[in-house]
């Protein structure tokens, strides 16, 4: 039930809104429906109850008028039955049932309205009764004296006489429109009075539904409307933070909407505009820093050639370019989440090829894999500093690299739009221990302590490449690769990447 | 030209200045120097210089502008200087007319070398070749976009290439359908010191061709001229001025 309900609750506010909205009004709306519904019909009731009992009334004092002065109450009505016209007196409905079946069957009885003496009640047994109708007609005729052992009213299902039914085509409407009330008298016979329907009743129930509908409608779209004023400038205010968090990029977002989400978009433009200063000045510094710390660096370098001593000047050298490589690295990571530049579109087997290039030129040992032509969008700076961290610790710990590239066009697993790339560097070292394969892009972290002095750099190759890798919306994992016997052949660093950037 | 190149050094730090010109004069170089923009201009002004070597980073005028400047009076080449580990401004200083550059902290050797290429060079195309104003190359959909150093493919896709790759495509794209010998190649890619053999350009060539060609074995672009050399078999367009590839 509550998995069901999550699923058709919707999930953003301005949503949640409209939908709570839509339910409330579609309830109220619903309930004044109802209860104009249900005056109009006590309002209908009370009429066809104060129109039959007047007539009925008017019936009972004919008859004691006809009884006091001595005449049948049946005989006028014969007599009018006779030469078909109205005499002011009733009408005496047939005294056995066989009459009484032909009568009704005769074209000039069908449902004629008026009233009626009869020895016999003249309501179906199924007709539909008008119970509340009943109760208020007998406690009204209680009220004008007129006694009553029992009160009847219900639906005439017998069409009206024309010319109503003339007016109307179809059966079924004619079918409701007679009303018929019968009371059965002190002396155990029956008045009784038969009445069209009052008006409307079938018409209001349709026009309440098409303005409760119509009214509902232009409701929701008032809704809809100011749900939609709110959400405008929430989604915009929320596109632009997330941008903000995925590129560092600054927009100023029109300060647009409802006072208080107005008054968030300026708080948010004031504080995305710090903070863009903030970086900018941590640009700025750290471009002096790595200005202000590389060119005494490059002096000293160059003072250094005047070293006489091979072996002293070498050692000199190794240290200024492994001071330098720390710097790089520093001011690199602290860089590289800032998204200044645009990725492009770049062939990647062509870039591992200089890369593998680059490290041929120094001989050092990098094999290169077929170069196939696979086509990705990256910021290709960042992306060979990666790779080539990654190779240069593969020469460095594994005595040699091995690259290779692959791309899956479609990764349904992690359901990135144009598949991704990976770019696998390989080496035949001694591999990592497995509970330090995490921990090793831990940024300083270093595995042989006493290797320092060999290694160079800030110990940050690995915490930049994966740094890296996330500004690609990728990853670098490192894996031991196995032989046959369980051994450790040596180390796989796998640098997986989309192969669009998200804009 | 007298037989030891001038070399005007612009840097704002005292002990780059002393240890470079020392170092530079001790090879044979004479070296002056500024310490900013504004009196490097005045110097040029008075004086004749074969190279400037600038920093990029100086308080008021910066070395970027003074490039402009200076290769915009076409009187001498500029080695950009620069503490920037990114590409950034070493696109923005070839861009803008710089003929190389070199990252800070720099292998002195290297500075040498790198000094002596560009005098090579711009003595013996001396103004010919306009450094400011040519941007690229158009040959067959490729792109060869001189400033950024930077190869597209027809599809617009950027190919990587190595500094020796490049410098072989600029020297091929500069003279189209033209023979160019594997001792001329390798004079404009690695500089007549480079102790390489003729091999050097061959691998050159097929490294470029797997990159470029869509049948390495039956070449359309980077031809063979047999006892010849190479030559670039394509409608080379030239990008000038304002003209952006």
């Amino acid at each position: 039930m509550k998995a069901l309900l999550s699923r058709f609750w919707p999930g953003s506010l301005t949503a949640r809104l409209f939908v709570a909205v839509a339910i409330t009004l579609l309830v109220t709306q619903s309930f004044n429906a109802f209860l104009l519904y249900r005056g109009q019909t006590e309002q209908r009731t009370a009429m066809l109850t104060n129109a039959l009992t007047v007539r009925m009334v008017r019936g009972v004092d004919r008859l004691d008028n006809l009884e006091r002065a001595g005449l049948d109450p049946a005989a006028p009505f014969a007599q009018r039955r006779r030469d078909g016209q109205r005499r002011g007196g009733l009408r005496r409905e047939g005294r056995g049932q066989e009459r009484q079946g032909q009568e009704r069957r005769g074209p000039e009885r069908r449902g004629r309205s008026g009233l009626d003496y009869d020895d016999n009640n003249p309501v179906g047994a199924d007709w539909q009764r008008l119970a509340d109708v009943e109760s208020r007609l007998s406690s009204l005729l209680a009220g004008y004296n007129v006694i009553a052992d029992q009160v009847i009213v219900a639906r005439d299902p017998r069409p009206p006489i024309l010319p109503l039914n003339r007016l109307t085509t179809s059966n079924d409407e004619l079918a409701d429109m007679m009303i018929i009330g019968a009371i059965k008298l002190q002396n155990g016979k029956w008045l009784s009075v038969r009445m069209p329907a009052p008006p409307g009743e079938r018409g209001i129930r349709g026009w309440l539904i098409f303005q409760t509908i119509t009214l509902y409608l232009i409701l929701l779209g008032v809704i809809f409307y100011i749900t939609r004023t709110l959400s405008r400038p929430l989604n915009r205010l929320n596109t632009a933070m997330g941008d903000f968090t995925n590129n560092q990029n600054i927009a100023h977002v029109p300060e647009k909407g409802p006072e208080d989400v107005a008054a968030l978009t300026r708080n948010f433009n004031i504080m995305a505009e710090r903070i863009g200063t903030m970086l900018d000045e941590k640009d700025i510094m750290l471009g002096a820093i790595g200005h202000d710390l590389k060119t005494p660096l490059s002096a000293l370098r160059v003072r250094v050639e005047s070293v006489k001593d091979d072996k002293l000047r070498s050692k000199m050298v190794a240290s200024i370019e492994d001071l330098h490589q720390s710097l790089d690295e520093i001011l690199l990571l602290a860089r590289v989440g800032r998204g200044q530049e645009e990725a492009e579109t770049v062939n990647i087997g062509a870039l591992i090829d200089t890369i593998a290039e680059e490290f041929a030129q120094l001989d050092k040992p990098v094999a290169l894999e077929a170069i196939p032509r696979i086509v990705g969008e990256v910021y290709v700076t960042w992306l060979r500093r990666a790779i080539r961290n990654l190779t240069s610790n593969a020469v460095r710990y594994g005595g040699g690299a091995r690259i290779s590239l692959t791309a899956n066009s479609d990764d349904a697993a992690n359901q990135i739009d144009g598949g991704t790339i990976t770019i696998f560097v390989d080496d035949d070292g001694p591999g990592i221990a497995e509970q330090e394969l995490d921990n090793i892009f831990t940024p300083f972290y270093r595995l042989e302590k006493s290797r320092n002095s060999q290694t160079g750099g800030a110990g940050l190759g690995l915490t930049l490449a994966r740094a890296i890798a996330e500004k690609h919306g990728g990853n670098v994992t490192l894996h031991n690769r196995y032989d046959a016997a369980g051994d450790i052949m040596g180390l796989r660093a796998a640098f997986t990447f989309p192969r669009k950037q998200a804009p | 030209m007298s037989d030891t190149p001038h070399i005007l050094l612009v840097d704002d730090d005292d002990d780059l200045r002393d240890s470079v010109s020392e170092y530079l004069s001790a090879q044979g170089f004479c070296v002056s120097t500024a310490e900013n923009a504004a009196i490097a201009r005045n110097m040029v002004r008075t004086d004749q210089y074969d190279l400037a070597l600038l920093d990029i980073m100086m308080p008021g005028e910066d070395g970027l502008s003074l490039c402009r400047f200076l290769a915009e009076q076409g009187a001498m080449p500029v080695i950009m200087l620069t503490a920037r580990g990114d590409a950034t401004d070493r696109i923005i200083g070839l861009e803008i007319g710089a003929d190389d550059y070199l990252p800070k902290p720099f292998d002195p050797r290297e500075l040498v070398a790198r000094i002596k290429t560009v005098l090579r060079r711009f003595n013996r195309d001396g103004a010919m070749v306009d450094h400011g104003r040519v941007n690229g190359y158009i040959f067959d959909g490729w792109v060869l976009d001189v400033g950024k150093r930077r190869l597209s493919d027809p599809q617009d896709v950027n190919v990587p290439i190595t500094s020796a790759e490049f410098k072989l495509l600029d020297i091929l794209a500069q003279r189209p359908h033209q023979v160019m010998s594997r001792d001329q190649l390798l004079d404009h890619v690695h500089g007549r010191e480079a102790n390489l053999f003729d091999r050097a350009i061959d691998n050159l060539v097929s490294r470029l061709r797997k990159k470029m060609e869509q049948d390495v074995r039956q070449p359309d672009l980077l031809q063979t001229v047999r006892g010849g050399g190479y030559m670039l078999a394509a409608q080379v367009r030239i990008l000038e001025g304002e003209e952006r590839p």
